[in-house]
């Protein structure tokens, strides 16, 4: 099975964090927050996009809004694929840390 | 809170330039969702810390997409681009005589850019290639005070010069004389005339870039009887070994070599063989204290090396104030060196080497209106077929296109199509460049094509040529209704469309009716130069120079070869009429103190006026009856009496000396040319050679048998100086090889001018073929409804000959006022009658009629049967 890179991590977990309010903006805000750092909107597009392909996400259009100009969200959730490749993550990671003396002391 | 409220609900757009970048980058489908978000992050930091960090924000985006906008647009646009190279070859290959015109149009009218543009690269790169180039200028000095005659320069400088300014004017750097000689070289029993000898300071070496393959370039040049030698001049005298350190015999004397140098390059201002040390010269001049006079000036190149940033004028300035006391007379002017070969300007410079900037105007004007016509061309004919492509508009229109994806399309047709012509053209430009060189008198060379700036006039062309021809083609077919154009509905801008074809027509016409006129004016007014009276005699004369023993023993060569019966006579020696170099301002009775003429003084023998056959208007010739003549005889032109205003000139005095005219003038003759025909004649004074200074010579010959002569002469001659070459040249060659710019100038312009008439026909012809095709169906109806032949071909031509004749019309003053132009260079020129014109408009009328006689004849005949059952 092919890995998902650092950011497609991210991005997978906020949508799941998020879960019915997981846009673009919000998926942005959270990330940068939560790493704080400066997270473009290109930079989550990009990401979201491959999760998209990928099959670990889905996508649909919600109604506009006036401070967006008038367009509309495009709201993002898990597929079960996307579950399962959390679950994926999370065991392996896991499974490195296992025995290994916890860092921040 | 209320405040916050509004402020909350307030919006605000981001610059719409962004939405623009943004929504070409983003995917279509996902295009609204991203540009949303972006507008509402806009929103959130226009709310949190205002307009002008929002703004700031955007623009860092708007600056940081450019990579990605430019790919992304890169790559939506090649995605069409297959199927435009698909659909332009195809069309190259439906359409042969449309795509022969066209790509034979264009790529002459490529060959002749091409070509100039090669030629305009290496007539600018003159002399730049020296290290400090920018920092060298020559010195050149101007009369002051002269009666009308302002500004002439002159290149003849006063040896002090190079070191009183290099000592008294800090902003010098560094200066040399370079003084050109003819001498003979003597090498082992050979005699060789070379001309290519200057004298030079040692800092000649430093100032320009010439680098010295061996010797020492500090001291090659300190001694006196040093001598350098070029490349060639090595190989032409020292084949067999080194030859720094052996010794050359130069008039006598033994210089030793110090060094050899580089060829210079050809494209020099100045060209030389040898460098020999200045301070030879004094050595070797009759009167070295003429050397160090400023009021004496033997015609020595002069140049200079400024410092670095400094400006000209105030150098110039610097160098009049200072030496204000010791130049009465005159004021000296620098001229950048790299100036020199376009805008020299000075007198009696060394014209092999200086060309003229109008030359290049000229040249770059004619090739920008060959590709014009070559480009109309293609205008003209795509449009008049449009309607064959309207169709594949529609299509294209309805499958989504957009006006700027059709205009794009057309366009790249159009540049296809210059890339193919501009190949052929690489080409043509091999095989022509030879032919072009012999035309310009230069060796470009074919591979300097793809060095440096030219790759970029090259792409300059193909793009430009490419988008002026595809221009209104993609504007005009983008702008048809795919509704109207499907259902075969072609009314709508085809008025507009043949007002643009019909001035075309008249455009390219009016330019070839006017290289016809100006080519035809031109060849007149050389014919005119070179069969004007001269006012001297000049056929069947043979002149030369003499050097060394032969000076002395001339008088006795005379006497020996007078006997011969195919000499008439013998003249000599003495300054000839075009020799008239030496310049004064004499004195004359009656003078203003201020009054000051500047003339020409001939020093010239007893027979001078009867040899060249000049008129004597008043007065007596020259005689040896009067033993004072020798001394004080003088012979004014008559120019040179209405410029002194005397009034019975004959017995006043006149002589040189400023303050008591020794002379007295015993004669007015009538004016004759003894400088370029392009000036007036001047004040000339004549007198009788008081000093063996003079070493010209001049022998009429019997017009029979003049080749024996000239073989006994040579015969002779060895035998009275078997150490000097006989040099000769005829006078009447001599004469007309002033004129070979302007000779030059007449055959461009004959070349030119073919190639433009033939490209117009080539678009005219296009056109006719066109247009009658067309109007088969008509000419077939009106045949059956009872015209004649006579009458079909009338009504085809009628529209495209009152065309020509409008572009005749036009052309008449253009033509009438460049050419009055130009004339204004010659002090002798025609006045421009109406033959040229009548002899042009005829010329471009009947090749016009020739031209789209074969297809109408071809439409007028043809079978009605056949074209109305045309479907």
């Amino acid at each position: 099975m092919k890995y998902l890179s650092r950011p497609e991590e991210m991005v997978l977990l906020t949508i799941h964090r998020l879960d019915e309010e997981a846009y673009g903006m919000n998926i942005r805000n959270q990330v940068s927050e939560l790493t704080g750092k400066y997270w473009s909107i290109g930079s989550i597009y990009v990401p979201l996009d491959r999760l998209e392909q990928k099959g670990f996400v889905q996508s649909h259009l919600a109604n506009p809004t006036p401070e967006r100009g008038g367009k509309s969200k495009r709201y993002y959730k898990l597929t079960e694929a996307g579950m399962k490749e959390l679950k994926e993550i999370k065991k392996i990671y896991s499974a490195f840390w296992e025995g290994l003396p916890d860092l921040s002391i | 809170m209320k405040t916050i409220l509004e402020n909350s609900n307030k919006t605000k757009s981001p610059p719409k330039i962004a939405r623009c970048i943004l929504s070409r980058i983003s995917r279509y489908a996902y295009r609204d969702n991203i540009s949303g978000d972006f507008e509402e992050l806009y929103n959130e930091i226009y709310r949190e810390s205002g307009l002008v960090s929002a703004y700031i924000w955007c623009l860092k985006h708007i600056v940081r997409s450019f990579p990605v906008f430019i790919i992304t647009s890169f790559r939506r646009s090649t995605a069409m681009l297959s199927n435009y190279f698909k659909i332009a070859f195809r069309n190259v290959k439906r359409n042969k005589a449309f795509s022969f015109i066209n790509i034979t149009g264009l790529s002459v009218g490529m060959t002749c850019s091409i070509l100039i543009i090669l030629y305009i690269n290496y007539e600018l790169s003159f002399d730049k290639y020296h290290k400090k180039a920018d920092d060298i200028y020559r010195v050149v000095l101007t009369w002051t005070g002269e009666k009308g005659r302002g500004g002439e320069l002159y290149n003849v400088m006063p040896g002090i010069f190079q070191s009183a300014v290099t000592r008294e004017i800090p902003e010098v750097l560094l200066a040399t004389r370079a003084k050109t000689h003819e001498v003979i070289i003597n090498h082992s029993g050979n005699l060789f005339k070379e001309t290519g000898i200057r004298y030079v300071d040692p800092d000649f070496l430093e100032i320009f870039s010439f680098p010295l393959i061996s010797g020492n370039a500090e001291t090659a040049l300190n001694e006196p009887y040093s001598l350098i030698l070029t490349e060639d001049m090595a190989k032409k005298y020292f084949s067999d070994g080194d030859p720094l350190g052996k010794v050359l015999n130069i008039d006598k004397n033994d210089y030793k070599i110090t060094g050899i140098i580089k060829n210079v390059p050809e494209n020099s201002h100045f060209t030389f063989d040898f460098l020999a040390s200045f301070t030879t010269m004094f050595n070797i001049y009759p009167d070295p204290a003429f050397i160090h006079k400023w009021d004496s000036s033997l015609s020595w190149n002069m140049y200079i090396l400024a410092s670095m940033n400094t400006i000209k004028e105030e150098i110039e300035n610097n160098i009049n104030r200072t030496f204000d006391e010791q130049t009465q007379d005159y004021e000296f002017r620098l001229q950048p060196l790299t100036d020199i070969h376009m805008y020299s300007k000075v007198k009696y410079d060394d014209y092999s080497n200086i060309s003229d900037i109008r030359y290049v105007y000229m040249l770059t004007s004619i090739a920008v209106l060959i590709i014009l016509i070559a480009c109309f061309n293609y205008i003209s004919l795509s449009t008049a077929r449009s309607i064959k492509r309207a169709r594949e508009v529609g299509i294209r229109k309805v499958s989504g296109a957009h006006r700027f994806n059709l205009i794009r399309q057309y366009i790249i047709e159009s540049v296809i199509m210059a890339i193919f012509a501009f190949t052929i053209s690489i080409f043509l430009t091999y095989f022509l460049l030879d032919f072009f060189n012999d035309l310009t008198s230069r060796n470009l060379e074919f591979k300097s094509i793809f060095r440096g700036n030219m790759i970029y006039g090259l792409f300059g062309i193909i793009i430009l040529s490419g988008f002026i021809s595809g221009s209104y083609p993609a504007l005009f077919l983008s702008s048809f209704k795919p509704v109207n154009v499907i259902r075969g509905i072609m009314k709508s801008g085809s008025n507009r469309n043949s007002l643009i074809r019909s001035s075309i027509v008249v455009f390219q016409f009016m330019i070839s009716t006017i290289l016809i006129i100006s080519s035809l004016i031109v060849f007149d007014q050389l014919d005119f130069i070179r069969n004007r009276d001269l006012g001297f005699k000049k056929d069947y004369i043979i002149c030369g120079n003499v050097q060394g023993i032969m000076k002395d023993r001339f008088r006795l060569f005379k006497e020996a070869i007078v006997e011969n019966p195919g000499i008439k006579e013998v003249y000599g020696l003495g300054v000839l009429p075009n020799g008239m170099h030496w310049n004064s301002f004499p004195n004359w009775e009656g003078k203003e103190s201020d009054d000051k003429v500047y003339f020409a003084l001939g020093m010239v023998e007893y027979n001078f006026i009867d040899f060249f056959k000049i008129e004597i208007m008043e007065g007596r010739n020259f005689s040896q009856e009067f033993v004072s003549d020798l001394k004080e005889a003088w012979i004014l032109n008559e120019t040179a009496v209405n410029a002194i205003g005397l009034e019975e000139p004959i017995g006043k005095k006149f002589g040189l000396s400023q303050n008591e005219p020794s002379g007295k003038i015993i004669a007015i003759i009538k004016d004759f040319n003894f400088s370029s025909v392009h000036k007036n004649v001047e004040p000339l004074a004549l007198c009788l050679k008081r000093r063996d200074w003079f070493n010209s010579y001049a022998i009429k010959l019997n017009s029979e048998n003049s080749a024996n002569t000239i073989n006994y002469l040579k015969e002779k001659f060895e035998e009275f100086a078997p150490d000097y070459p006989f040099d000769y040249f005829f006078l009447d060659e001599s004469l007309d090889s002033m004129y070979r710019a302007e000779q030059k100038l007449g055959e461009i312009f004959n070349i030119f001018t073919f190639i433009a008439v033939f490209i117009s026909c080539l678009g005219l012809f296009g056109l006719i073929s066109y247009t009658s095709e067309q109007k088969t169906k008509e000419v077939g109806i009106r045949k059956v409804l009872g015209s004649s032949v006579g009458q079909i071909i009338y009504i085809l031509s009628k529209e495209l000959i009152l065309w020509i004749i409008y572009a005749i019309a036009i052309a008449f003053p253009i033509a009438y006022f460049s050419m009055s132009a130009w004339l204004n260079n010659f002090a002798y020129r025609i006045s421009i009658g109406f033959i040229p014109f009548v002899i042009a408009s005829g010329l471009t009328l009947i090749i016009a009629i020739l031209t789209i006689s074969i297809q109408i004849t071809k439409t007028a005949l043809s079978n009605t049967v056949d074209t109305l059952r045309f479907e």
